[in-house]
C-alpha cells in the first residue's frame, strides 16, 4: 500500500482506514434522529489468513433470509433486519434489552478478494463470511538460488 | 453492547441481553447467546436462583486478527425465582444462538375462571 496519512491517535495500520469508511458510510446511510440502527449494529470479528479474509459477526435470533450480504468491489456490507417476534395479545412483556430492527454495516478489505467466491454461513446466530483472497495478494513463496 | 459482571475472582462473563415475556400461565426468558451451540448452554436451579450460563464454540477465528470486536467470554446470568413460578418444570429451547427458556407459573398463580351459575 501506498503512503498513509499520519494519525496523532498514532494508528497506522490499514484498518483505521477502514474504520473511517465505515463511520462514514454509516453517516450516510445511518437514519436520523430516533436512531435505532447503531444500537442494532452487530458486533463483528475480521481475521485474515494466507488464503482468505474471514469475518464473524453475532446476528442471534435471525432467519437466514432475513440476513442480505453484498460485495461491490472491495467493500462487503452485512444489511439485515431482526423482526419482533409477533407476541400473543395475552402476553406483556416485563423487560426489553434485545435490538430489534434495521442494521447495516460496511467493510472495506484493504487488498480486496474474490468478489465470486464469497461464502457466508450461520450457525448458533453467529455469520461467518469467508473472502478469498486474489491471487495477487495471496503470499509468494520465492526461491533464492544460491550461485 | 453487553456488559460485564465479575463474579468469582479472576473470572469475567458477560451479561447476555434478554427480554421476558409474561404469558397467562408462565413466564418466557429469551437471552442471546450468540456462537452458542445447544451443548454449551448450562441452566442450573439452586433454591430461589437460576443460573444461566453459555459457553462459545471453541472453533476459533481462523488466522491473524485484525479487527476485535467481540468479547470472546463466556455468558453468565443469575434470576431471581419467586414463588410465583414452578422452577421444577422449566423448559429450554436454544435455537440461532437465543435461549428461550419457559418457566410455568405456580398453580395457585394462574388465572382461574369460575363459571357463573
Amino acid at each position: 500500500m501506498g503512503l498513509v496519512r499520519w494519525r496523532e491517535r498514532g494508528d497506522l495500520s490499514p484498518w483505521s482506514a477502514l474504520r473511517d469508511l465505515e463511520s462514514q458510510f454509516n453517516r450516510v446511510f445511518g437514519d436520523f434522529g430516533l436512531s435505532s440502527n447503531w444500537t442494532m449494529d452487530p458486533l463483528v470479528d475480521i481475521s485474515e489468513t494466507d488464503e482468505a479474509y474471514v469475518l464473524e459477526a453475532d446476528l442471534p435470533g435471525m432467519s437466514k433470509q432475513d440476513i442480505e450480504l453484498s460485495c461491490v468491489d472491495n467493500v462487503v456490507t452485512i444489511k439485515g433486519e431482526r423482526k419482533h417476534e409477533k407476541k400473543v395479545d395475552d402476553e406483556g412483556v416485563q423487560r426489553t434489552e434485545r435490538r430489534y430492527g434495521a442494521f447495516q454495516r460496511s467493510f472495506e478489505i484493504p487488498g480486496g478478494f474474490e468478489t465470486d467466491k464469497v461464502s457466508a454461513e450461520y450457525t448458533d446466530g453467529v455469520l461467518r463470511v469467508t473472502l478469498p483472497k486474489r491471487e495477487e495478494s495471496k503470499p509468494k513463496q520465492i526461491d533464492v538460488k544460491v550461485l | 453492547m453487553t456488559t460485564e459482571t465479575k463474579q468469582k475472582a479472576g473470572e469475567v462473563f458477560m451479561t447476555p441481553r434478554i427480554d421476558i415475556i409474561e404469558q397467562q400461565d408462565a413466564v418466557r426468558i429469551e437471552a442471546e447467546l450468540p456462537g452458542v451451540a445447544k451443548t454449551g448452554v448450562e441452566i442450573q436451579v439452586e433454591g430461589d436462583e437460576l443460573t444461566l450460563t453459555g459457553r462459545r464454540r471453541s472453533d476459533a477465528q481462523p488466522g491473524r486478527v485484525l479487527v476485535r470486536e467481540r468479547r470472546l467470554q463466556q455468558y453468565r446470568r443469575v434470576f431471581a425465582l419467586s414463588r410465583a413460578v414452578d422452577s421444577s418444570k422449566i423448559k429450554a429451547e436454544m435455537r440461532d444462538g437465543v435461549l428461550t427458556l419457559t418457566i410455568p407459573k405456580a398453580e395457585h398463580m394462574k388465572p382461574k375462571q369460575i363459571p357463573i351459575v
